[in-house]
């Protein structure tokens, strides 16, 4: 009588344990759509729709990379207890993005923090393509029905542009670009962004947004200006109140 | 059954409503099918590539001006496609308004001259031959038991 009630308490303590096993600790990767899924269905309740701190050595892994113009290297750095993304660009332009699908009225704020250190050299820029390389650029895009119609606000460190100043890119009119830093900054000295993406698209196009961000970049290039160029980038965070 | 040798016509229309019908009926099956799918493959290709390009600069780069010369042979070449697929349509509801309309009018001259006589033709690649064959041969019977 004794084994059988033991065993029936095995049968159902040994899910659960297997269960919290799988919680606590997975030799796995845990599947990337079934946290999209219970991130949305725990939307309304998180406070924070993404983090990426960057101090696990593969954490681009889940980053894809387009090249515009010969290849930027983007990889982990580790310095100062954690991790981030450093950039560096020799007469090369790409970009490193990360899909993601998010309403910025329910996630306004996207916060980071990044360092430029070294500018592209602009003083000879001939045209408005060479004038468009930056140290560092953030990249939001949101989705729209047809690619036409695509929309994105690009926050951007620049070398001389005063904070504030609003850009449109060279190569179309749906493309905004906020200078959000300017100048040098004291070397190993990180600087906190803290954005509402709602408002500033408000700023930048003139209405609120109707559309969900599609993706976030982070980009470094310098291709235009023949230079170089590098810069870190850390903490990316998505949600709902600043940092 | 007899055929009319080197005598095609010259316009593929004829003055019958099952023309009009036919016609449509044609020009429907074709243009509605090659709308609805290459409106679908349309959008699905540029939003594929738009998709896998990501980045709005490089779309607006490399997509954009590919998107706009697509667009301009498309707006050159659609009005001669249609046209292409109007005339085929007009010439296959004529292969079968044609013959109708030439056993109508061969009927009505038989029943206004009561001349059975007739053997009624078909032009090269007309449609409906074992039609007039048996009408052919139901007037050959109808004049046998005369």
């Amino acid at each position: 009588m004794q084994v059988k009630k033991f065993a029936k308490m095995l049968l159902i303590a040994l899910p659960i344990l297997l269960i919290v096993i799988q919680i606590l600790w997975s030799p796995f990767e845990k599947p990337e759509k079934l946290q999209q899924a219970l991130r949305r269905w725990a939307g309304s309740m998180e406070t924070v729709f993404r983090h990426f701190d960057f101090n696990q050595k593969n954490a681009l892994k889940q980053w894809e990379e387009k090249i515009f113009s010969g290849k930027v290297a983007y990889w982990v750095d580790f310095g100062g207890g954690g991790g981030f993304v450093h950039s560096k660009s020799e007469n090369t332009s790409s970009a490193i993005f990360r899909r993601l699908k998010f309403d910025p009225k329910n996630y306004p704020i996207l916060s980071w923090k990044w360092h430029a250190v070294r500018f592209p050299q602009k003083e000879g820029a001939q045209d408005q393509i060479a004038g468009d390389d930056f140290a560092a650029r953030m990249y939001v895009v949101f989705l729209s029905a047809f690619f036409t119609n695509i929309e994105c606000v690009e926050y951007v460190w620049d070398e001389t542009l005063q904070e504030g100043t609003i850009l449109k890119s060279p190569y179309s009119d749906q493309i905004r670009q906020l200078v959000v830093q300017s100048g040098p900054v004291p070397e190993h000295e990180w600087v906190s962004e803290n954005r509402n993406i709602a408002k500033d698209y408000e700023l930048l196009f003139g209405k609120p947004p109707e559309r969900k961000v599609a993706a976030i970049a982070i980009m470094t290039d310098s291709e235009g200006t023949a230079s170089e160029a590098e810069a870190l980038f850390d903490d990316i965070r998505i949600g709902k109140d600043g940092v | 059954m007899s055929k009319i040798i080197n005598n095609r016509r010259r316009l593929p229309f004829v003055n019958h409503p099952i023309q009009i019908k036919y016609l449509s009926l044609v020009a429907v099956a074709m243009f509605v099918p090659a709308i609805v799918i290459g409106g679908c493959l349309y959008y699905l290709i540029w939003q594929t590539v738009a998709y896998q390009l990501a980045i709005p600069e490089l779309i607006f780069q490399t997509l954009l001006p590919a998107y706009h010369r697509v667009n301009a042979i498309l707006i050159i070449a659609l009005p001669f496609v249609s046209v292409f697929i109007f005339l085929l349509a007009a010439g296959l509801s004529h292969r079968i308004a044609g013959p109708l309309k030439r056993i109508e009018n061969e009927l009505d001259t038989m029943i206004r001259t009561h001349n059975f006589t007739h053997v009624l033709k078909l032009r090269p690649g007309d449609e409906l031959e074992s039609l007039i064959e048996k009408i052919n041969q139901a007037i050959s019977a109808a004049q046998g038991k005369k």
